[in-house]
């Protein structure tokens, strides 16, 4: 019993010696060097992981860079200061990509959107989409239930008082996962030097859409005669259109706007609170 | 041959790891958030499982019974695994590295992995012999697999419902475990019914 005990105890000991410096044996035959601007690239990316640049991770984009060569302004989060530090140790000069970030093109609330019927069932935009569209009257607009907000790794999506849901461009990262979750695809990206964007998606006659939303783009072409330049904002299909490669102010057109429809990009937040007609329903 | 295929069929669907015997339930926590990474670690998990079995058996049959030391099972197989794991990363780094950049993340999280554990002792209680041993690791590993990758589904369907703030993340995930478990146990005695008429 006590021989049986002790050769226990001795294999063991032998065995886990015989592991331990095979092992380390292992890792000296097998060693692979790593390099070190890989490293310190990994660093300087912000880690958020968004996806944004087209890698599955910012580790893996780091690799990219140093290996593969790779373009080192995808990184959307970090901006042109990251640029600038990943450049300082690669020897490479780069100017940032223009920033794009998602806005949802609506304005329906549940103060101004016509409903159809009220939805008592899940909070998931799918399942109220695949019952007739959608509470909402008009069926283009965004569903309001909030699958953006819960899949939004920042927390950029806001939710205001009357269920209108807005993205704040200054928190926006683009990394278009709200995009994928949307039933109606009334998300889109929009360069976010390029002024102001439609926040409307109705394709509908001016009519139809005044029916069932007081903030539609009902197609008057207001917008159009006062910018005077087409190539900047056009009527399509009843609806509005802009061009992000011109540059021709929009200000004007969209003070005039009948159904205040043209939304600055930047500053999504101020238009919110100053809205008058939204603080006297308030 | 028929004795193997009863043998996947039932480590795969009637004693799956992680749902009947729930084994590795940390992985299967762990890494079904997104569906992305379960193949990643399914596969990991199988290759792990496989030549775990082989080895843990070896060690067995030619170290532990001939010195009647079988007691001292369970600690040899984790010392075994552990190296072994530990072994196969940092050769797969220097050898394939396509292999390594698919697995690579996911075999450090295996190395203590129960599952791995737990088809090794089960090969020996059972009375498995090699090839059987092989099979049984294979297949152990295609149930996890198999687990992972229907509560990934389930789980990112989850993300976006309303779920109560206590039971967001992990404690919802249990409980949809549990009813998948149950869904399993179903699948066993209607199986065994089927056998016996």
């Amino acid at each position: 019993m006590a021989i049986s005990f002790l050769l226990g105890i001795l294999i063991i000991t032998i065995l886990g010696l015989f592991l331990g410096f095979g092992l380390a044996f292992a890792a000296k035959i097998f060693h692979v060097k790593i390099d070190e601007n890989v490293e310190k690239i990994i660093e300087l990316l912000p880690g958020v992981n968004c996806g944004g640049c087209g890698y599955q991770g910012c580790a893996v984009y780091a690799e990219a860079i140093v290996k593969k060569e790779e373009e080192i302004n995808l990184c959307a989060p970090g901006g042109q200061k990251v640029i600038d530090e990943i450049g300082s140790i690669l020897g490479k000069k780069s100017v940032g990509k223009v920033r794009y970030v998602a806005k949802i093109q609506c304005l329906g609330d549940d103060a101004i959107a016509l409903k159809d019927y009220k939805f008592n069932g899940d909070e998931d935009c799918y399942a109220v989409s695949s019952f007739f569209g959608g509470e909402k009257a008009c069926k283009y607009g965004c569903i309001g239930k909030g699958n953006c907000i819960r899949v939004c790794p920042v927390n950029a999506i806001k939710r205001d008082k009357l269920n209108r849901v807005w993205i704040d461009s200054d928190e926006c990262i683009g990394c278009e996962r709200c995009l994928t979750v949307c039933p109606t695809k009334v998300i889109k990206m929009f360069p976010i030097d390029g002024g102001y964007f439609v926040a409307c998606s109705s394709p509908e006659m001016g009519k139809k859409v005044k029916e069932v939303c007081k903030k539609g783009c009902i197609g008057c072409k207001i917008c159009e005669k006062i910018t005077g330049d087409p190539d900047r904002i056009i009527v399509v299909d009843n609806l509005a259109k802009i061009n992000y490669n011109s540059k021709v102010d929009l200000r004007s057109a969209a003070l005039k706007c009948p159904a205040d429809t043209i939304v600055p990009i930047k500053n999504q937040k101020l238009y919110m609170k100053n809205n008058k007609e939204y603080k006297i329903e308030n | 041959m028929s004795e193997l295929i009863a043998l996947s069929i039932g480590t795969i669907f009637i004693n799956n790891f992680v749902l009947s015997q729930f084994l590795g339930l940390c992985p299967f926590i762990g890494v079904s958030k997104k569906l992305d990474s379960v193949l990643g670690m399914g596969l990991a998990v199988i290759f792990v499982m496989t030549l775990a079995s082989m080895v843990t058996y070896a060690m067995y049959t030619f170290l532990l019974v001939r010195f009647n030391i079988e007691y001292l099972k369970i600690i040899t197989f984790i010392l075994v695994i552990a190296a072994f794991v530990q072994f196969v990363e940092v050769f797969l780094k220097k050898n394939i590295p396509v292999l390594y950049n698919a697995l690579g993340i996911y075999l450090p999280l295996i190395t203590t992995n129960c599952a791995v554990l737990g088809v090794a002792v089960l090969n020996i209680d059972k009375n498995y012999d090699f090839i059987s041993s092989t099979v049984h690791g294979f297949m152990g590993g295609a149930s996890f697999l198999l687990a992972l990758f229907l509560m990934a589904t389930i789980r990112e369907k989850l993300d976006l419902a309303d779920v109560p703030k206590p039971f967001r993340g992990a404690p919802i995930a249990f409980i949809s475990a549990g009813l998948m478990a149950l869904a399993f146990m179903a699948a066993d005695k209607s199986m065994l019914e089927i056998f016996n008429k």
